[in-house]
């Protein structure tokens, strides 16, 4: 199928899509945005995770077909320019990246909390990311990155 | 200095914005799929393959068998310098030795057309009995000469003179590392030249072993791997995906691309072997070790005598005693090779022996903490050699008053809270703290920032900050000047980034690279004429922020940038080499110290455990980066959470198959399963090691899961011998 939809605030349209492939697939192999990671493409991890029409989604249980017309974003559409979302910077600045492959979707993920929650708390914090699985940093370092968004984005 | 600064992360804004690329991520011109297809019998052989209906299937440019697959060498594991990895022939023949063992490989232009394809090939097979786990041949138990026993003085003599025996059997079970990044490679021949992107904790081991298989020389293979979405120990050696995307390649002539599923993860590379340890200690009524007796059996796989590194061929054993007996032994089993999880060795063997010196102190009386002090090893217990440094009571004090050990009672549930049973443990723990050779070339630039190029890897723990940062100070110019390339066999060799190694290489050598060049440097400008520094004695010039100047008379000098300038010198470059004793060999023991206190709250009726408080403290000499390493220990001590707590590949004793390869069934710990961890650092100087650094990769880890095993032994009263603590193991 021709598939069209927007990404990142722009209109993509690739051809030869087969219905049933992963929204994932259609990103990382056919728009060149690999920001996205594949790590158990079964829903189970969260490395995946983008917005689909604003809500968060593991982009390998969205079939192609269903991403048709729709808006999607991935971790490549956060920054504005050079200037990072501060969720971004806070990852960054508080030692939350280590190899980086869950990153994506822990940002996405912890972009969408502070869009629901100005401030939440912790157990709000690891119930909203009790999808995004992590084998480095063991989630402390996350935390604290979450909570320096948030402080952020309140004063902003 | 940059050195000891909470330095950010340099490659940190790439990998928050999706610009980080790993292997999966870079797209090549013609670049084509392949699909791994995986025996589904874990012993016997190939009767027949049909493969008809994958080829007529669309898009299918290739099907390799052991029938039409290029002739490989057979690649011993020891000649590479890395863990052994797959030294059986990989679709050479119609062996299979473990499930999900290569036995087809389709290639199609997309990942989809060869997934399905390879759905398709039908394979009959000759089963012969599998050995699924060592307990179905524990008599066959063998010693290798890849591990030897260690004996010091006299056991049978030991025991005689002790006053207190006590006597534990743990068994630990296979777990797999499970990075979040799967296994992936893309290989590309052009003529006889290989390129192979791979994610892999050694560019070096991969080139040495594709070199061997393959029958080409080293020049003629090159293998990068920019980042790496982490390994901890399972991709630091030569596995089948490396083999057969080489195939692949060869055989369609296309840049090939092949990733492992989650589910093939299991059997693409190795494992932490399931081991059976038995620990015998004998002690005064003091507590002071009189024998410490060790065996250990552990599985390898069922083709080769080269077994994992085991728990014992580097001693697990943090105590002084007049005698120490320990001996390593092995099962075959119908299994991919097992091989470093972080970490092998003392993080498998003290889960035994801390678990016993707390049958210890609760024999004699004494406080678990009291007990581990009054056997505090002045010296290096196997060898007799004094330590390079040692600060483990240092660290005992700081993490028993941040932990608040002294108000413990010692009596098992007797801490509770509403329903809940409190338990508090501790641990030693400690990692041989060593480096490799390697070289590395620091080039300086006429706007004078610095370039360093050295083949280790970033396996996600900060390679790439802490050689700006070490580079930095060596050459004499701020941080954010440095740029690091690694992980490309193009550049100077470095060893596998495993053992902890990484830290401590990097600063041995990074140093002498800068050391080099900045003296290269300087010898330009004292004989250059034009240079207010022309004349001077080269060791009187001092270098600061990137500015040349004289010891005693800071205005007399001038940049790098000008120097190199006025010299039409569009760079300047060193090479720079480590060469440290071997590992084990030299004057001193080198090893770096910890300690973990461990608070657990266990529900009773339902046997649950939660970790509740966490105090490690880590003694691995001069800290590079707090910022990076302070979250690298968290992550390791909530990997150990894993080890003791919820990690487990079952076996399906029927027929020899691993039951729950994926995120459903094998648990890594998840946000809500990790406390707040204090995680802290006691410095010590260590004339003995590069720049004073030991390195504590695996070390964050060490420690943990005994810890834990202890503290809930305390809250409950039940001293749980099979790791992983399940709830069955509290209940009934």
């Amino acid at each position: 199928m021709r598939l069209r939809c927007e990404v990142n605030g722009e209109s993509r349209e690739v051809d030869d899509v087969w219905p049933g492939e992963s929204l994932l697939y259609v990103l990382r192999e056919r728009m060149g945005l690999p920001g996205s990671k594949n790590a158990c493409e079964q829903g189970e991890c969260g490395s995946c995770t983008v917005y689909l029409d604003g809500v968060p989604v593991c982009s390998c249980l969205v079939a192609a077909g269903q991403a048709e017309g729709h808006e999607v974003t991935t971790v490549e559409g956060l920054a504005e320019g050079e200037q990072l979302d501060p969720v971004q910077q806070a990852f960054v600045e508080k030692g939350a990246v280590q190899c980086g492959f869950c990153t994506p979707g822990l940002i996405v993920a912890t972009h969408d909390l502070l869009e629901r929650r100005e401030r939440p708390s912790d157990p709000e914090i690891r119930e909203a990311l009790a999808g995004n699985l992590c084998r480095c940093t063991g989630y402390e370092k996350i935390l604290d990155a979450v909570r320096l968004a948030a402080d952020r984005k309140a004063v902003s | 200095m940059s050195v000891g600064q909470p330095v950010v992360r340099v490659e940190g804004r790439r990998k928050v914005t999706g610009q980080a690329r790993y292997t999966a991520d870079i797209a090549e011109d013609g670049l084509v799929h392949a699909v791994s297809v995986g025996a589904s019998v874990a012993s016997g052989r190939i009767t027949a393959m049909d493969t008809s209906a994958a080829h007529d299937a669309g898009g299918v440019l290739a099907i390799v068998t052991h029938h039409n697959a290029p002739r490989t060498h057979p690649v011993p594991g020891r000649e590479v310098s890395g863990p052994a990895g797959d030294t059986i022939p990989i679709l050479q023949d119609d062996r299979v030795y473990y499930a999900e063992q290569p036995v087809a490989v389709v290639v199609a232009h997309t990942l989809e057309q060869a997934r399905y394809a390879a759905s398709l090939v039908r394979v009959s097979y000759a089963l012969e009995p599998a050995v699924a786990t060592m307990y179905q041949r524990l008599g066959e138990a063998f010693e290798s000469r890849y591990a030897r026993p260690v004996v010091v003085g006299d056991v049978d003599s030991g025991f005689a003179q002790a006053d207190v025996v006590v006597e534990t059997t743990c068994h630990l079970q296979m777990q797999h590392q499970h990075p979040m990044e799967l296994i992936a490679m893309t290989a590309h021949w052009s003529g006889d030249e290989l390129t192979v992107r791979a994610s892999t904790q050694s560019v070096g081991v991969l080139r040495a072993g594709i070199a061997i298989a393959f029958g080409l020389r080293p020049e003629q293979v090159r293998v990068t791997s920019e980042f790496l979405g982490g390994g901890f120990g399972g991709k630091a050696s030569l596995w089948w995906p490396t083999i057969t995307a080489t195939m692949a390649a060869r055989v369609t002539g296309r840049p090939v691309r092949l990733v492992v599923s989650r589910a093939q993860m299991v059997a693409a590379s190795g494992h932490r072997a399931r081991s059976q340890q038995r620990v015998r200690l004998g002690a005064r009524r003091d507590g002071r070790l009189t024998a410490i007796d060790y065996d250990t059996i552990t599985e390898t796989s069922a083709w080769y005598d080269t077994p994992p590194p085991s728990i014992t061929s580097i001693t697990p054993i943090p105590y002084r005693s007049p005698a120490i007996r320990a001996i390593p032994r092995f099962v075959k089993v119908n299994t991919q090779s097992p091989t470093p999880m972080r970490s092998p060795h003392e993080g498998q063997g003290l889960v035994a022996i801390e678990s016993a010196m707390d049958e210890l102190a609760e024999r004699t009386g004494l406080d678990p903490l009291e007990l581990r002090r009054r056997n505090y090893a002045d010296r290096e217990p196997w060898t007799g050699k004094p330590w390079s440094s040692n600060g483990l009571l240092e660290c005992y004090d700081l993490g028993a008053r941040r932990f608040g050990w002294s108000r413990r009672d010692p009596k098992p549930r007797s801490m509770r809270q509403g329903g809940l049973l409190i338990g508090w443990g501790m641990s030693t723990a400690f990692r041989l703290a060593e480096s490799r050779p390697a070289s590395a070339r620091a080039v300086l630039h006429a706007d004078g920032t610095v370039l360093v190029q050295m083949g280790t890897q970033d396996i996600g723990t900060g390679t790439y900050t802490i050689i700006g940062q070490v580079a930095a100070d060596a050459v004499g110019v701020t941080v954010d000047r440095v740029t690091a390339e690694i992980a490309d066999t193009d550049l100077p060799p470095a060893p596998p980034s495993i053992g902890s190694f990484t830290a401590q290489t990097v600063s041995g050598t990074v140093t002498n690279a800068g050391n080099a060049l900045r003296d290269k440097v300087i010898n330009v400008a004292v004989a250059d004429e034009q240079s207010p520094l022309y004349g001077a004695a080269p060791e009187q010039v001092i270098v600061h922020n990137g500015r040349m100047r004289l010891r005693d008379d800071p205005a007399r000098g001038e940049t790098y940038a000008e120097l190199l300038r006025r010299n039409g010198l569009p760079a300047v470059d060193a090479i720079g080499q480590h060469n440290p004793p071997g590992i084990g060999e030299g004057t001193h023991g080198r090893y770096a110290f910890g300690v973990d206190f461990a608070e657990v709250r266990v529900d009773p009726s339902l046997g649950t455990v939660r970790v509740t408080r966490y105090v490690k403290v880590i003694e691995a000499g001069k800290i590079i980066n707090p910022r990076t390493t302070r979250s690298q220990v968290i992550g390791g001590v909530t990997f150990g959470i894993g080890q003791a707590l919820t990690e487990v590949s079952e076996m399906d004793t029927q027929h020899a198959r691993i039951a729950n390869a994926s995120f459903w069934g094998y648990h890594v710990p998840v946000n809500a399963d990790v406390p707040a961890i204090d995680a802290q650092f006691v410095e010590v100087d260590d004339p003995h090691v590069p720049q004073g650094v030991k390195g504590l990769g695996e070390l964050c880890t060490i420690g943990a899961a005994p810890a834990i095993v202890n503290a809930v032994a305390h809250a409950t009263g039940i001293r749980v011998r099979e790791l992983p603590i399940t709830a069955d193991k509290l209940l009934g």
